[in-house]
């Protein structure tokens, strides 16, 4: 069974998380852009780390089998430093240009400010003008609330709710989301947050439709594997192949397949061939590189 | 303005070791003569720790027990730069020093912001400080520190709670919570309870100080009661809680 991770931070995991995606089945990621760790100081580090998005992260993935995708976007940490923010806004648009990114993302709330809400909403007017998906993060504090007012932004600023991704809901805001046509991510993490059997009961409760699961492993402790591991779990709780399937392949690339720009047809397993470099950067360190035949 | 500042640095002062304050008042003559502060205070804050490293440091200034030697040695200094800027320099300074700062030093500031800034006109650098997830800065600006009480707008406020939970702190180090207490913290504060439960954790003990019954609903009383039996830190929390919002379950 093949499947797809619609969120995960790759900058921040080794070629050992790489290698084991691949043996796990994922053949296809998309990186949100989001903060580093700690605040950015200036517009240039949102240049250089956009660039590493579509460039080295990109190339880098191809070399253990993986297709790697990425969604653009100021996050709402960061978005809360107005002038830095303004100038992000500047050079985004060109980065929504490029082919492998397939969103605006991951945007939304933290703190839910004024500056929060500013731009959130001038991202979500970028998505309706370049015709992207929009990946909305929800906060992880005060995330009811959070999620509300996502939902009211959404419905303020116009763009096709079909067009927009939720993430990181729960019991509490599930069903909040449920009440509109946007899809509904969740991201399953080792001890907080989602878990797979949390995840399977949700998906017992609530169907299948516009559902999407994700790892969104990060810096910090989470398992870039839980895609796997929860459909392993609905698997072992009844649910198809097919319906497995569908959560943990169809359902997100048929999502940002509304960017024009990723297919299922399109996202298959990349040949290997670790003899290629970028910008004379390579991934191996003596070993053999592997080189995969037709 | 820095009248009672200076006061208490002066107590503090007195606390350190002879050679220690002979380096502070040579560096405080750099300082003077200084044609640009901005990296003079960076590159001489930068030396205080090892400076300090000698000193065998423990105040007993009541409300500054936690602090070290180069606290001290640090808010003199930057304390020292904004005695003579207007208020517009006085934010820059303080708004450089927090962003080019190692996280010691931006620990520090955080701590002494009660003395640095005694009029809240900084506090934007104290609310991004508490987007930070650093725990010796998000320490120095939420426990034991008077000064997000006194000059947080109420969202942010509220947000900074959350955060001292999220990361596991003891909000009931958080200074003058109670006084700041309101109905929307109270809710966010259950949601965050409820969250935790469902995700099959214990609630951080001190949580239920900033959750006030006539706030939320009944839901609350019921967790009050289930968790008074968790453990003896829950039932002290609870019962602390109850004693200042005048309640008692059935």
């Amino acid at each position: 069974m093949k499947y797809f991770d619609p969120h995960i931070h790759m900058l921040a995991r080794t070629t050992d998380d790489y290698e084991n995606m691949a043996a796990a089945g994922i053949v296809g990621v998309i990186e949100p852009a989001f903060w580093l760790g700690q605040p950015r100081t200036n517009v240039g580090s949102f240049v250089d780390y956009f660039d590493t998005l579509i460039g080295w992260e990109h190339f880098r993935a191809a070399q253990f089998g993986i297709m790697h995708f990425c969604t653009m976007g100021l996050n709402p940490k960061e978005s809360n430093d107005i002038e830095m923010a303004e100038g992000v806004m500047k050079i985004l648009p060109r980065y929504l240009e490029k082919d492998n990114v397939v969103g605006v993302g991951e945007i939304g709330y933290d703190d839910i400010t004024p500056e929060e809400e500013r731009f959130l909403m001038e991202q979500i007017q970028l998505a309706i003008e370049y015709e992207l998906p929009v990946l909305i993060h929800t906060p992880h504090r005060d995330k009811i609330t959070g999620t509300k007012r996502t939902i009211d932004i959404i419905k303020e600023s116009g763009i096709d709710e079909k067009m927009v991704l939720i993430d990181h809901l729960n019991e509490q805001t599930l069903p909040l989301v449920l009440e509109t046509e946007c899809w509904r991510g969740h991201s399953i993490y080792p001890n907080t947050k989602m878990s797979e059997p949390r995840m399977v009961k949700l998906l017992q409760q609530y169907g299948l439709d516009k559902m999407v699961i994700n790892s969104a492993a990060d810096w910090g402790v989470s398992d870039p594997l839980k895609v796997p591991k929860t459909a392993q779990a609905m698997l072992e709780s009844g649910f198809t192949p097919a319906q497995v399937e569908q959560v943990a392949f169809n359902n997100p690339i048929n999502f940002f397949a509304q960017s024009g720009r990723i297919s299922i047809d399109m996202v298959k397993k990349p040949l290997i061939d670790q003899t290629k470099t970028f910008n004379d950067n390579k991934v191996l360190r003596g070993q053999d590189p592997i080189i995969e035949d037709q | 303005m820095y009248e009672n500042s200076l006061k208490i640095l002066n107590a503090l002062r007195t606390e350190l070791d002879g050679n220690v304050e002979h380096w502070l008042a040579d560096a405080l003559l750099t300082l003077d003569a200084s044609d640009d502060l901005q990296n003079d205070l960076l590159n001489i804050s930068a030396r205080a720790r090892r400076k300090c490293k000698v000193c065998d440091y423990s105040s007993k200034v009541p409300g500054y027990e936690h602090w070290v030697a180069e606290d001290v040695v640090r808010t003199v200094f930057v304390l020292h730069c904004l005695k003579s800027a207007d208020t517009q320099n006085k934010i820059k300074i303080i708004s450089d020093y927090y962003r080019y700062g190692d996280e010691y030093e931006k620990a520090t500031l955080l701590q002494a912001l009660d003395l640095l800034d005694p009029a809240g006109d900084a506090v934007n650098v104290a609310i991004n400080a508490c987007r930070a997830n650093s725990l010796i800065v998000l320490n120095a600006i939420i426990l034991h520190n008077y000064y997000p009480a006194k000059y947080f707008p109420e969202l942010n406020w509220n947000q900074l709670v959350l955060k001292a939970l999220f990361q596991g702190l003891n909000i009931a180090n958080v200074r003058d919570l109670e006084k700041r207490q309101n109905a929307t913290l109270s809710r966010m504060c259950l949601d965050y309870a409820k969250e935790q439960i469902l995700a099959e954790r214990t609630p951080q003990a001190s949580i239920w100080l900033a959750i006030h019954l006539d706030d939320v609903d009944d839901s609350a009383i019921s967790l009050f009661e289930q968790y008074r039996n968790e453990n003896f830190e829950h039932q002290a929390m609870i019962e602390k809680s109850l004693f200042l919002q005048g309640k008692r379950l059935a």
